[in-house]
């Protein structure tokens, strides 16, 4: 393959994925963070207990997690279909990835919003802080330097994820991967994919880390 | 009209080893510009106490009334309005780490829907009355202990609250911090008025600055009074073992073993070399935990003397009018 031709193919591939990755994670924290955050306060220990609702979601939350992702992918292609209108593309794999990584990442703002010191949340209960204030003013604000980890990890798990989906024509690096390296037996084409998710995880998790480092006040 | 009234309150926790009652038919009083000390070991229900007069824990039996209302029949809403007039400090302070000292006295303001130009004026006001008006801008991790208490404090009294509640708010500090924190509770309760109900296990925090103290012990009150008058005769077992010194002091065949506690006579006053010049008795010297406070003598000290000269010992100190018992 002519090298120019090549470049193209992989700089589309790496937008692809950069482009399901992001909108996927952006999609999954519109639905996870507040199914992490009413998972959190209705918790026995919570702000707000409320047993019916707390189990109801976390089962929803534990069915969904236990289902192998590539399982996942191909069982909803019918709901992919109803919303993208195809189930091949980078779009439709928007669909599932944000369905296995929805209740991921609301596991994941569950277990940062825990790490708020319950002495602080009784400070703001002392002071006549409602539910409502609690949740933004303590604790979104006080997990925020947690919250940024765990979306640095969730970022980069979607992002395995995605390259999955190019088994099923998901698009992107992990298609390419796929078609040139495993199917056309380029091994060059497929060392070179890696390498470029390699980069990618990197940067991410680079950012990420740099990101809480100055946001998070307790380090100073 | 009690600012504070405790009617018989009880408050069990239901947990999986069964019922725990934490507290007993508990009835207090605290009027305004009390320095009320709540003392007990630890475990014996006085944090469960202080949460149950701002209802952070709803009593099982009883109620509380608040400035003449009662708590239980506050809509959920105005127990959280009810709750702006009522400061907490804690032991760990509780700060939120990720704001500054300012913002953190901001926190209640915003809460209760000060504006925020508003809001940082009084913080700042705040700031200077705590002694931290440099440190405006710090997050909790710069600060120390003393300093976060102190922070801690001025977010407690940005509300202009009528009282402030301490859950063992020295217990995490060294002894000169605890002190300068005590002496800033009191200022501030002389200043602004401010009624101070302080729940610890120590009791040189009731002895430095409350007027008022209920002893509290399994979850009952077993004694309250004014803290001189506890101080100097202690009846329930556990303010006995608060108060009287530790190792327990073996009396001496023949002799008889005296308390004496002082509470308003002279620093300057020799006690001790005047009992043994003028009654001639050779006065022992068993314990003693005396200071001075502003030029009066506070304190207790515990001394032998022989059988036979009690009659001419309980004279001298009838007529210079201290406070002793014979005991132990």
């Amino acid at each position: 393959m002519e090298i120019a031709k090549l470049a193209d193919l992989l700089v589309r591939g790496t937008g692809e994925t950069l482009y399901m990755t992001l909108v996927s994670t952006l999609i999954a924290y519109i639905i996870g963070l507040p199914t992490g955050i009413i998972l959190n306060i209705t918790d026995k220990e919570g702000i707000c207990p409320n047993k019916g609702v707390n189990v109801v979601l976390g089962v929803i939350v534990n069915i969904i997690r236990s289902i192998p992702f590539i399982i996942l992918l191909v069982a909803i292609i019918p709901v992919t279909r109803f919303i993208v209108g195809t189930s091949i593309g980078s779009t439709a794999t928007i669909v599932p990835l944000t369905a296995a990584a929805g209740p991921f990442v609301a596991r994941m703002v569950e277990s940062s919003i825990k790490e708020v010191d319950a002495g602080v949340i009784e400070a703001a209960q002392s002071m006549g802080a409602s539910p409502i204030q609690i949740i933004f003013k303590v604790l979104i604000p006080e997990a925020k330097p947690s919250l940024i980890v765990g979306s640095t990890i969730a970022v980069t798990t979607i992002l395995g994820y995605s390259t999955m989906a190019g088994f099923v024509g998901g698009g992107g690096l992990g298609s390419i991967a796929i078609n040139y390296g495993y199917y056309r037996y380029q091994t060059d084409i497929m060392m070179v994919t890696v390498v470029l998710l390699v980069i990618v995880v990197q940067l991410f998790q680079e950012v990420g880390m740099r990101i809480t480092r100055k946001t998070d006040k307790r380090i100073n | 009209m009690p600012l504070v009234k405790i009617q018989d309150l009880s408050k069990t926790f239901h947990t999986a080893n069964g019922d725990v009652q934490a507290l007993k038919n508990i009835n207090l009083s605290i009027e305004q510009g009390d320095i009320f000390g709540i003392i007990g070991l630890s475990g014996a229900g006085k944090s469960t106490l202080v949460r149950c007069i701002n209802f952070l824990e709803i009593p099982t039996e009883g109620t509380v009334f608040f400035e003449g209302k009662d708590l239980t029949e506050l809509t959920h809403k105005e127990l959280l309005k009810a709750r702006q007039s009522m400061g907490m400090i804690f032991q760990g302070f509780n700060l939120l780490e990720q704001r500054t000292a300012i913002r953190n006295i901001c926190f209640p303001l915003e809460i209760a829907g000060v504006s925020k130009r508003d809001a940082e004026k009084r913080a700042r006001e705040l700031l200077k009355i705590v002694g931290l008006e440099d440190r405006e801008k710090s997050y909790p991790s710069q600060l120390s202990g003393g300093q976060k208490q102190r922070v801690a404090i001025a977010r407690a009294l940005a509300t202009n609250p009528k009282v402030l509640l301490c859950d063992e708010a020295t217990s995490a500090l060294d002894p000169n911090t605890t002190r300068s924190i005590l002496a800033l509770l009191k200022e501030i309760n002389e200043t602004m008025g401010v009624t101070v109900i302080i729940i610890t296990h120590e009791m040189s925090v009731i002895e430095q600055i409350c007027n008022r103290v209920a002893v509290i012990d399994k979850s009952r009150i077993v004694e309250e009074g004014s803290v001189k008058d506890i101080f100097a005769n202690p009846k329930s077992d556990m303010a006995k073992q608060l108060i009287l010194p530790k190792n327990a002091i073996h009396s001496l065949d023949n002799f008889k073993t005296v308390r004496l506690v002082f509470d308003g006579l002279s620093s300057y006053e020799p006690v001790i070399a005047n009992l043994i010049m003028e009654c001639n008795v050779p006065a022992n010297i068993m314990y003693a935990n005396t200071k001075d406070v502003n030029g009066v003598a506070a304190g207790e000290m515990i001394i032998q003397v022989p059988d036979t000269a009690m009659d001419k010992v309980s004279a001298y100190f009838d007529r210079i009018g201290i406070k002793y018992k014979e005991e132990i």
